[in-house]
């Protein structure tokens, strides 16, 4: 008996400064479990963050069902039916860059189109549908692609309307639904017969994107102004809309690429705006009656034009391309009609155009999503 | 409790990272839910559209040929027609050309020494041909093409004793040609002149100081007239071929005039003084979001 105890103690013996050692340095496996835990965790941690800065207060979840709660809206959208090869370049395009998930447009359910989808989470198994076209949005509608005018690419001087419809589920009014506008520049490449697209990783292209083409709420056809500008400030846009009752929301989005930058600086009685017309509203908006303003748009406190200057001084890489910027005094110049140099003038306005040169020389096509949530 | 706590504190370092560690990673898992589910939330409509830039616009000669000067200086004024009367025009054909432009503005500019009147029109493109521009005993050109109209083949004269057609003689794939245009529509630059006031054809003040970048001691002639057309767009009934670079092209005639009263008064003749006539184009932005088939003039 004492034999064993004593065995035993120096077996306990012998264990004790193999186990110290042990905890000294951790075993290659336990270091590969602590790293991949370690991983998952800032996986984790950049999620929430994503979620956090994006996060609805309507959201719930129903234990561990990751798609249980039916979203408190859903978008719809009109447009044109088309059948076989006549759909609008705009479908096409999404079918290039394996982005459309609207098959009925090429396939066999094309004659049974209406004309109106309605985008279903449940039905589609995706959040994101194609936003139908309509003749007015001039954004990828035209029948046929080819090099000539009568296409409907954009270029400068493009403009548009687009609209879709924000139809809340019962019971879920009212709300505040914030839709984020984004445009994503791509590249196209073509081998052979096949043509595909790929994302441009290009900061100067997706900065000008946010300057040339621009988002507004509100149009005026007798003076052909816009007002109530969605604008990038800082790395974001948005814009809210209200949804009071249980009746579907049309909502209104108006696009335009600028021509030319005296077209948003310039007044109309500038001699430096021959032939051309401004195009932002420029009117205090306390002298204009409230419902001449957008439906569910969020207020208009400063005219399109001072909005969009401060934006321009700002930001002046999304608007200019040049080695030296036009200065904040200049732009402010150009704005309010002061005595500009005819110089500095000329030398802004080629800024501008030369960033629409960049755009069109290195951009081949855009995708335009439209992300709506509740707030 | 107490008993779980220290026995969590018995345990050795590794267990307690260990433990840690597991019990973070349980919580991030369970707290992706309802992120995972927000997601679920949004909705999202796409759309796509080809850039058709960057835009060219350009003045250029007709049928893909450089842009030619006009020579005021061999204007005949005291040419006549058939009947022995001064014809007191001459026509001359230009072209815009343009690639990515869907509305422009023309732009005419010019001294005023000469009693010379500016007028611009649409021109139409009649044909072409590979024969020798004919010249009468009047001075008079003219050239014969042949159409084929519905199969069968058809031939036209045009002469410039018609004050409605003009011709050019150029080059086509290396080969002389001539080539015949009729003017059609409205004067587009009539009563377009933006600094002339009195409509005396002598310009004012208005841009002499951008002009000359003074606003005195300018001898008024030398002082340029402008004028500056509403926004063109392309006539969808005149289209003719097109060059293969995509590229589109509107034909206009230049109509320069005179008062024939003014060559029997001696106010005018051939020995002119100077005079520089500018024509540009720039685009212009869609009046309406809707696009147009039909002429803006």
């Amino acid at each position: 008996m004492c034999g064993i105890i004593y065995n035993k103690c120096i077996y306990a013996r012998k264990e004790v400064p193999s186990m110290e050692k042990n905890s000294k340095k951790l075993p290659k496996k336990r270091i590969i479990l602590l790293i991949g835990a370690a991983a998952l965790l800032v996986i984790n941690i950049v999620f929430y963050s994503l979620g956090w800065f994006t996060f609805s207060s309507n959201s719930s979840t129903n234990g561990m069902d990751m798609l249980s709660d039916k979203s408190p809206f859903e978008l719809r959208t009109e447009g044109k039916a088309y059948s076989g090869e006549d759909v609008p370049v705009g479908y096409k395009l999404l079918d290039i860059l394996e982005l459309s998930d609207f098959g009925d447009v090429n396939g066999d359910k094309t004659s049974n189109q209406t004309g109106e989808y309605e985008v279903d989470g449940n039905t589609t198994g995706s959040y994101s549908v194609n936003w139908l076209l309509s003749d007015e949005s001039n954004f990828g509608n035209s029948d046929v692609y080819s090099d000539t005018e009568e296409n409907e690419g954009l270029k400068p001087g493009s403009r548009g309307k687009l609209v879709f419809y924000i139809k809340p589920h019962e019971d879920k009014a009212p709300m505040t639904i914030s839709c984020i506008p984004q445009l994503v520049p791509y590249k196209l490449t073509t081998s052979g017969e096949k043509t595909t697209g790929a994302v441009m990783n290009s900061e100067t292209a997706n900065n000008f994107l946010k300057g040339h083409i621009l988002f507004f709420r509100d149009y005026n056809e007798s003076s052909k102004t816009y007002s109530d500008p969605v604008l990038f400030d800082g790395d974001d846009l948005a814009f809210e809309v209200e949804v009071t009752s249980a009746d579907e929301v049309m909502v209104e989005l108006y696009w335009i690429w600028p021509n030319t930058l005296p077209e948003l600086l310039l007044e109309s009685y500038d001699d430096n705006l021959l032939g051309r017309h401004n195009i932002l509203d420029n009117i205090n908006p306390e002298e204009v009656e409230p419902t001449s303003q957008a439906s569910g748009s969020t207020g208009n406190e400063v005219p399109a034009k001072q909005k969009l200057l401060g934006q321009m001084k700002a930001h002046k890489n999304y608007y200019f391309y040049a080695d030296t910027l036009p200065t904040d005094s200049l732009l402010d110049d150009l704005a309010n009609h002061g005595s500009y140099l005819k110089q500095a003038y000329i030398a802004a306005c080629t800024a501008y155009n030369n960033a629409d040169q960049f755009i069109g020389t290195n951009i081949s096509c855009i995708v335009l999503k439209l992300v709506c949530s509740v707030k | 409790m107490k008993g779980l706590v220290s026995r969590f504190k018995k345990q050795s370092k590794l267990f307690k990272i260990e433990f840690t560690a597991a019990l973070l990673l349980t919580a991030a898992c369970i707290a992706a839910i309802p992120v995972m589910s927000w997601f679920s939330h949004s909705r999202e409509l796409k759309t796509a559209a080809y850039i058709n830039a960057p835009i060219n616009l350009y003045i250029t000669a007709t049928h893909e040929s450089d842009s030619s000067r006009i020579n005021l200086g061999d204007i005949n004024i005291t040419a006549k027609n058939r009947d022995g009367e001064y014809t007191a025009y001459k026509n001359y054909v230009f072209c815009v050309r343009k690639i990515n432009v869907d509305e422009y503005i023309l732009q005419l500019a010019c001294t005023t020494n000469i009693p010379f009147t500016y007028e611009i029109y649409r021109a139409e493109f009649l044909g072409r041909t590979s024969e020798p521009v004919s010249i009468d005993e009047f001075g008079i050109k003219s050239c014969t093409i042949q159409h084929e109209v519905n199969g069968v083949l058809q031939t036209d004269t045009y002469s410039e004793e018609n004050n409605n057609i003009a011709l050019y003689e150029g080059e086509y794939n290396g080969t002389s040609m001539v080539y015949a245009y009729r003017l059609y529509g409205s004067n587009l630059i009539e009563e377009k002149q933006i600094n002339d006031d009195n409509r005396d054809g002598i310009a004012d003040n208005t841009y002499t100081t951008e002009s000359y970048h003074a606003n005195s001691n300018i001898q008024i002639n030398a002082n340029p007239l402008y004028y500056q057309s509403d926004s063109i767009i392309r006539d969808p009934g005149n289209i003719v071929e097109e060059p293969m670079d995509g590229s589109t092209s509107d034909y206009y005639i230049l109509k320069v005039k005179w008062d024939k009263e003014k060559i029997k008064s001696k106010d005018i003749d051939n020995n002119k003084e100077t005079d520089i006539v500018y024509i540009t184009a720039g685009n212009t932005t869609k009046n309406n979001i809707t696009s147009e088939t039909t002429e803006s003039e």
